[in-house]
């Protein structure tokens, strides 16, 4: 939170690139431009009944069902009970698609962070695979972290491999 | 009358002889003459004038006096015959008896009548042979008798002179048969008895002499004692006058005590109202600090509450953050096209983060506000229980004080109790110290005569030694 501030006041101070990277189960991603994105804070979740074990549940947006990939999730839970999880919804109508975030949305400063080829160096996480399946390449932006490494993904491969894991 | 007195028994004489003839011749001298002086006499009555002039005969004077002369010159021849035969008859008997008697008288113890009892003075003359012959044999008894007892008291006297100059009662005085056996007997009883007491007067004279020489070393023990008495006493008196002026010197300070005591009394009471003072104090800070607290945690229920509202708020800039964050993701997938709004966007998105910031800082300040309450309410908790705390210890300090103040009276009674009994003792100390001047004069008076009585029974020691050794003297049965 006190990161965030600080990323969102320097990020205020600065001119804005069109970039922006949020953190997923402690993974940079630097999210995809040109996507329609919105961001929830609290967004209830209804849980999926035999859904996959990334699978958190379906949130309402504007009258449209999205499904929620939560990479943190480690097990089915099996449970009907209601959350309220920060999500990023990716896309629009019946083509997005929604994932469980650290925080809220950061713009970033570096236009077009440094790209890297895709399964080089995919970081140590709870959904490596998955991840490597949905990244593209790694690129780097640059914020006020020195040297922070975000990582380009395609959010749809990303979210097929998450849901079928 | 004395016929039976005149006719001795034991003459041998024939009775009455010489008494008849001495009785027959006195009857004719007197009854002659009177028969001859009655005829006369009455003759002479006859020839009285009277008589004769009334007829009857005249008888001359003349006839009736020589009729008298004749009768009594024929009783007094009569009476010389009778004279001169009892003369015959006794005065030489008599004569014989009395040159007895003048003989005897003389010391001739042989002389004697001689005389037959033929008559009473001759009877007379043999009893008295007879009796001077008894005489005679009961002096020569009486003699030699008597030189027997003059030969007993010569003894006796001996005996009595050995007891004397030998002093030993043990001599016995010789016993005769004659009468100064009795005496002799008396004198041995009486040195058996003097004997006997001189023995008790010996063993008394020895009780005397233990018993003096016991009061004696009685006495020197008395006076001893008596003297160390007196040492005593002085020491005593010393102490007695040491002890009165200790106790003037206690009753000086139980008074300065009671002043003493009297100023803690008043100070105490002052130090109960201060306390009392106190306590009032510290029940009016309670009061006011709880009234403080209630305004304090008053005062934290208004943070709370802006604490609310800038949770509130916070929550819109949070959405209107969002929101921004929405419409520049939004505006950034617009492309160009959304270059302006992104920048709209943008701004509102500062926007949202400075009210964020803002009330980020207000609910900062809120929970410092709300901190700093619960600090001060916590400080005030605790500043009430210490007010409370010191309003007990106030109390108790005050209960301590009033007992103070009531055992600070009980002391002061107490010390002018003790400082009037050390003035009584005082007073007392002195009669003490007083009568013990006088007992001491009255030990060196009984030392003195103790002293005294000492020296007698001295002298009496001495004088039981000297009465033991003069019954010591005589040599008694024994001993």
């Amino acid at each position: 939170m006190v990161d965030a501030d600080q990323q969102s006041t320097s990020a205020a101070q600065s001119p804005a690139t069109g970039a922006f990277g949020v953190r997923v189960g402690g993974v940079r991603l630097l999210l995809p431009q040109g996507e329609s994105l919105e961001y929830f804070a609290a967004a209830t979740v209804y849980p999926l009944p035999l859904a996959g074990r990334r699978v958190r549940g379906m949130i309402q947006v504007r009258g449209h069902p999205v499904v929620v990939v939560d990479p943190g999730a480690d097990a089915a839970r099996g449970d009907a009970t209601l959350v309220r999880l920060p999500v990023l919804v990716i896309g629009q109508g019946s083509e997005a698609g929604a994932i469980r975030v650290d925080g809220a949305p950061e713009p970033l400063q570096a236009a077009e962070p440094a790209g890297a080829s895709a399964g080089a160096g995919v970081p140590e996480c709870g959904f490596r695979q998955s991840l490597h399946d949905g990244m593209v390449a790694r690129g780097a932006g640059r914020t006020d972290e020195a040297a922070a490494m975000w990582w380009r993904f395609e959010p749809r491969r990303l979210f097929e491999a998450l849901a079928g894991e | 009358m004395g016929d039976t007195e005149l006719a001795p028994a034991t003459t041998g004489a024939r009775p009455d002889v010489t008494l008849a003839r001495l009785r027959r011749s006195l009857w004719v001298a007197v009854l002659l003459p009177a028969a001859l002086l009655f005829c006369a006499a009455g003759v002479a009555y006859l020839a009285l004038p009277g008589r004769l002039g009334e007829g009857g005969a005249y008888v001359p004077l003349g006839y009736v006096l020589a009729g008298a002369m004749l009768a009594l010159a024929v009783a007094v021849a009569l009476a010389a015959s009778l004279a001169a035969r009892t003369t015959s008859d006794v005065a030489l008997p008599l004569q014989r008896i009395r040159a007895t008697l003048d003989a005897l008288r003389e010391g001739d113890l042989g002389a004697r009548t001689g005389l037959e009892p033929v008559d009473e003075v001759r009877a007379l003359g043999h009893a008295l042979d007879g009796l001077v012959e008894e005489r005679v044999s009961a002096l020569e008894w009486a003699a030699r008798e008597n030189e027997e007892l003059n030969d007993s008291v010569i003894e006796i006297m001996q005996a009595v002179g050995t007891i004397a100059t030998r002093k030993d009662l043990t001599i016995r005085v010789p016993v005769t048969e004659n009468v100064t056996g009795a005496i002799a007997d008396a004198l041995n009883l009486l040195t058996d008895e003097t004997c006997r007491v001189l023995l008790n007067v010996r063993g008394v004279s020895e009780d005397v002499a233990q018993a003096t020489m016991a009061v004696k070393s009685q006495s020197e023990s008395a006076t001893r004692a008596a003297a160390r008495e007196q040492q005593e006493v002085g020491h005593a008196a010393h102490e007695l006058a040491a002890a009165a002026a200790a106790l003037n010197a206690i009753a000086d300070r139980a008074r300065a005590c009671d002043d003493a005591a009297e100023r803690a009394v008043e100070a105490s009471g002052e130090a109960m109202r201060t306390v009392a003072s106190t306590v009032r104090g510290v029940e009016q800070s309670r009061t006011l600090i709880r009234e403080t607290e209630k305004r304090i945690k008053r005062l934290g229920e208004r943070s709370q509450e802006i604490g609310q509202v800038v949770g509130i708020i916070h929550g819109i800039a949070e959405r209107t953050g969002i929101l921004a964050l929405n419409a520049s993701m939004q505006a950034a997938a617009a492309g160009e096209a959304g270059r302006n709004f992104a920048v709209v966007g943008d701004e509102v998105r500062r926007l949202s983060e400075s009210a964020r910031e803002a009330t980020a800082q207000i609910g900062r300040l809120v929970a410092a506000i709300q901190g700093e309450t619960s600090d001060t309410v916590r400080a005030i908790n605790q500043a009430i229980a210490q007010v409370v705390e010191i309003s007990r210890l106030a109390e108790e300090a005050g209960a301590g004080m009033r007992r103070t103040h009531d055992d600070t009276e009980a002391l002061a009674a107490d010390v002018r109790d003790i400082a009037r009994t050390s003035s009584e003792q005082a007073r007392v100390g002195a009669a003490l110290f007083e009568r013990a001047r006088i007992i001491q004069e009255a030990s060196g008076e009984t030392e003195r005569q103790l002293s005294l009585q000492a020296s007698e029974t001295a002298r009496l020691v001495d004088c039981a030694k000297s009465l033991l050794d003069q019954v010591s003297v005589f040599r008694v049965s024994g001993r």
